[in-house]
Parts: C-alpha cells; structure tokens; sequence
C-alpha cells in the first residue's frame, strides 16, 4: 500500500510516500509530497515535490516532477522543474526535460534530453491534488504521436476497492469530471499524495506481478485518441520514444511546443568546407 | 603559452589558421596561416599546403609554397618542394630542395 | 585555462589560438584549446578544454568536455560533460556521464540492459 507516512530520516521533515517493493499500482498519481517507488508504476505520476525510483523501482509512465531521482528503472518521458538525476544503475529509456540533467557513470539512458533554459514549466499551484497543469504538454504530445493502437483508456476505481474490479471496468473509457476528482481529493489534504483514479491494479502482495495481461484484459477497446485535448489524462501509458526501436526515425510527433530535442539538420550544423560557421537556426 | 602540436599520428586534412606557435609532428594537408613561428619536426609532413607564417622551421617534409614574413629555416635532413618567399632564408647542408627562392617579398 | 598538466609525452595541442577547419584523424590523444570545425576521428582521448570550441562530429575512443562542442559524439568507451560544459548534439556510447552544470541538448543512447520481463513489455508496445 502506498501509505503516507513520516520519514524516517532526521534532515527530512516533510511526508513522503512509499510504494513497497511489493506493490503494483496501476494508474495516475497526483500529488504533492515526496514519493519513492520500491514496487512498480505503471500509468503517470505528477508530483510537485521529488519521485525517488529506488533500485528495486520500476516506472513505466509518464513522469513529471520537481525533482526525479532514479536508482530504478523509469520507461517513459520525464519532465522535471528543476532536476533529474540518474543514479549508478539506474535505466531509463524515454525523454528527458529538465534544467538540470546529471547522469551518473553507470546509468544508461537511451532517449532525448531538452534542457532549455527557457521558462521551465511554472511549478503548479499547491491546489489539492488535481491534475496538473502542465501535463496538458505531455498528455498531448504523448498522445498525438502515439497512434491509436497505444493510447488506452485507464480502468478508473477506488484505490481502496479492490472488489471494484467488474463494475470499473463499466465505466471506464470516461475520465471521472476533473471537478469532481477535485473534490474527493480535497479533504484530504494529509494524504496529498492520493492514488486517485486507478487502481484496481494492486495485487496481493504475494502474487508475482503479472506484468501487462491484465491491463490488456480489462482495457476497453482502444477508442481514438484524441489530440490536442489537455485533459485526457485517462491514457494509462505511452511511451515514445523512437530508440525503442533501433535505427527508426524518431516520429515527428508534430507538436510544436518547443520540445526542440530534435537536431537541426546536419546541414546546419556543421559548417561547409572553408565556411566559418554553421548555419544554425 | 601553450603551443600548438599536431602529434605523430595526427592527420589534419584542411585549414589551420591561428595566432600561436605550431609544431607538427604528424601530417597536415591544405592550407597554414599563422602570424607566429612553425616548427615542421622530423617525421612531420606538410603537404600540398600553401604556408604563410612569420617563421618557419622544416626538419621534416613540405609540400608546397611557402611565405615567411620574417625567416625560413630548411634544416638538415629536411625535404622541401615548391616556392619559398621570404626575407630570410637558411637552408642547411643536406637540405633537400627543389624550388624558386624569392627574397624581395 | 583550467587545464591540468597532462601527460607527460608532449600531447598533441590544438592551441587556444588555433583554428583549424577540416578534417582531423589520429590514433593518439588529444586537447582542444582552440577551434576544430570538421571531424574528429581519433583512436585515442579527446579532451575539449574550456575554451576549446569543437563544430564536428567526433568519432573517439573516449571524450571529455569542459568546453563547447555542436556535432554529434560517438565514444567508443565514454563520453563525459562536465560542469560549465556545452553540448548540442546526439551523444553515443557505453557510458555518458552528465556532470550537475552541463549543458546538453540532444539525444542520448547509451545500451541500457532491461530486466527480462520489462524489455518484453517494452517490445509489445
């Protein structure tokens, strides 16, 4: 279970969450205190404090946060305020956006790296644990290149029920009203960092983590994405990357938010025999 | 300051221009322009290069025109071919030669 | 020039006052003080010093930058950015090592061994 809880360590006074190395969560997370990931992640995780993606952590989802710490795996694009960092050992394969990138000896990391000076996303307001702002970037860059076959609806339900199982299942495909996720959200401010929509997906702790089956199994029919729409923050999981696959050409995902990780052509770059410089921009 | 040396195994195919001393070891091909001194050392090789510097130094092999502003020094041992332009010029016993001389420039 | 006194065997120096625009090939190491636009295809270490600018793709044994270099670096071994560090470009090999205050822009692709059952989720999306 992801039970808030005090830390442990002195020089740390805020609440941070932890997610066992025994738990599997499947869906969106929100929230505004620290979270460390020992178990596994699948879905999005938006945090206005730091992700900690221990050794034993795995991440599949989109990530965005003040600050990422990997020891683990992360698989999926990562947007951070202000850092990310890659640990000894830590894997990670999908895109990086942050100011501040330190990669250390012994990570390997396979994906694009932006790190634009310019205007990082504003840190979201401390407002309950509503979506985000800024995923409007992510979710629609995400999905407007990921084809339909990738976007999937979530399998929204109480974290708390498991026996939710059939009837979420119902109601998937339509993401529960922003509004009201607001609301729930609310009075729980101690618990910033609530697992909000998803859910179902914890599993006995005794169980070996079945890996995609049974998202597959419950996934509504794939609908079509729609792009350009900031709030469809109900797709579990994209990944894109281009290097997943070797040698393919990154797809022009046609967002033109000003990624920017693309090169500018070779052309470009390098100058002309007994030109001085590059034509660059 | 630090000079400027193109080691042994370096093989430069293009143009070299700067304000500082250069001392070549390896193998340049194309053009020099320098307003300091270089040194071609015994196993470097400048080829189909045109040169222009204040001073040069051949123990090794130069391909190509050569205009000193101030001295050309060809040192034993050294092989050079193609014209040389400058005020002063030293060319060793044992220097290989082959070129017109132009001291006026 | 923040430059550590370096191997004692004369180092082959691309001085901070040098240019050189072309191609650069060599088995030995290397410092980058000055300027190289072109390629740098070198069996050895290359090291772009602080203020050393390099505009070209660089093809390496291994490489450490404290400068600026644009162009695309392949490594056979690593690739190092260090703090105050520049690069704009598409890095490539076993180990990149991004030091806090570098900055980079481009792609990376390091070889990153996933655990058996990840990689097999990865290839089904």
């Amino acid at each position: 279970m992801a039970i808030p809880r005090t830390t442990t360590n002195p020089e740390e006074t805020t609440q941070e969450t932890i997610v066992g190395p025994a738990i599997a969560i499947r869906g969106r997370i929100d929230g505004e205190e620290d979270l460390r990931v020992e178990g596994r992640i699948e879905g999005s995780i938006s945090l206005t404090e730091t992700l900690y993606v221990e050794p034993s952590g795995v991440v599949i989802a989109e990530v965005e946060a003040r600050d990422v710490v990997v020891s683990g795996v992360i698989i999926g694009d990562v947007t951070a305020v202000n850092s990310v960092t890659l640990n000894k050992g830590a894997k990670l394969i999908g895109n990086i956006r942050a100011p501040r990138l330190i990669i250390a000896d012994g990570a390997s990391f396979r994906g694009d790296v932006t790190m634009d000076g310019d205007a990082p996303p504003p840190i979201r307001e401390r407002t309950r644990a509503t979506s985000t702002v800024s995923r409007a970037a992510i979710g629609n860059r995400s999905i407007a290149s990921a084809g339909p076959s990738r976007a999937r609806a979530t399998v929204s339900g109480a974290y708390e029920t498991r026996r939710a199982s059939t009837g979420a299942t119902a109601s998937t495909g339509t993401s529960t009203p922003r509004t009201s996720a607001t609301a729930t959200a609310a009075p729980t401010p101690a618990r910033a960092a609530t697992v909000r929509e998803p859910a179902r997906a914890v599993r006995e702790p005794s169980e070996p983590a079945p890996r995609r089956e049974p998202v597959r199994d419950l996934a509504p029919p794939a609908r079509p994405p729609v792009a350009g729409r900031p709030e469809d923050d109900d797709v579990t999981l994209v990944i894109k990357h281009s290097a997943l696959r070797k040698g393919e050409i990154p797809p022009d995902s046609g967002d033109d938010d000003g990624t920017g990780t693309r090169r500018a052509k070779k052309s470009a770059r390098i100058p002309a025999r007994g030109r001085h410089k590059a034509g660059r921009r | 300051m630090a000079n400027t040396v193109i080691g042994s195994t370096i093989i430069i195919d293009g143009e070299i221009s700067g304000d500082e001393d250069l001392i070549i070891l390896g193998t340049v091909k194309g053009q020099i322009s320098l307003r300091e001194n270089i040194v071609v050392e015994r196993d470097g090789v400048v080829v189909e290069a045109n040169v222009e510097t204040a001073t040069i130094t051949v123990h090794g092999s130069v391909t190509g025109d050569i205009h000193a502003t101030d001295r050309a020094e060809l040192r034993a041992d050294c092989r050079v071919v193609g014209d040389i332009h400058a005020p002063r010029i030293l060319i060793a016993d044992g220097a290989s030669f082959k070129g017109n001389v132009d001291m006026d420039g | 020039m923040a430059l550590p006194p370096s191997a004692p065997d004369a180092p082959c120096v691309i001085g901070h006052q040098i240019l050189i625009r072309g191609t650069l090939v060599g088995e030995e190491d290397l410092i980058v003080e000055g300027r190289v636009e072109g390629a740098i295809t070198l069996a050895g270490h290359l090291t772009v010093a602080q203020n050393g600018v390099v505009e070209a793709n660089l093809d390496v044994d291994s490489v450490e930058v404290r400068g600026e270099v644009v162009g695309d670096i392949s490594a056979a071994r690593s690739i190092t950015i260090h703090q105050g560090a520049r690069v704009s470009g598409n890095v490539r090999a076993p180990r990149v090592i991004i030091h806090d205050g570098a900055r980079f822009r481009g792609s990376v692709e390091m070889k990153v061994d996933l655990p058996d059952d990840l990689a097999k989720a990865l290839s089904r999306l």
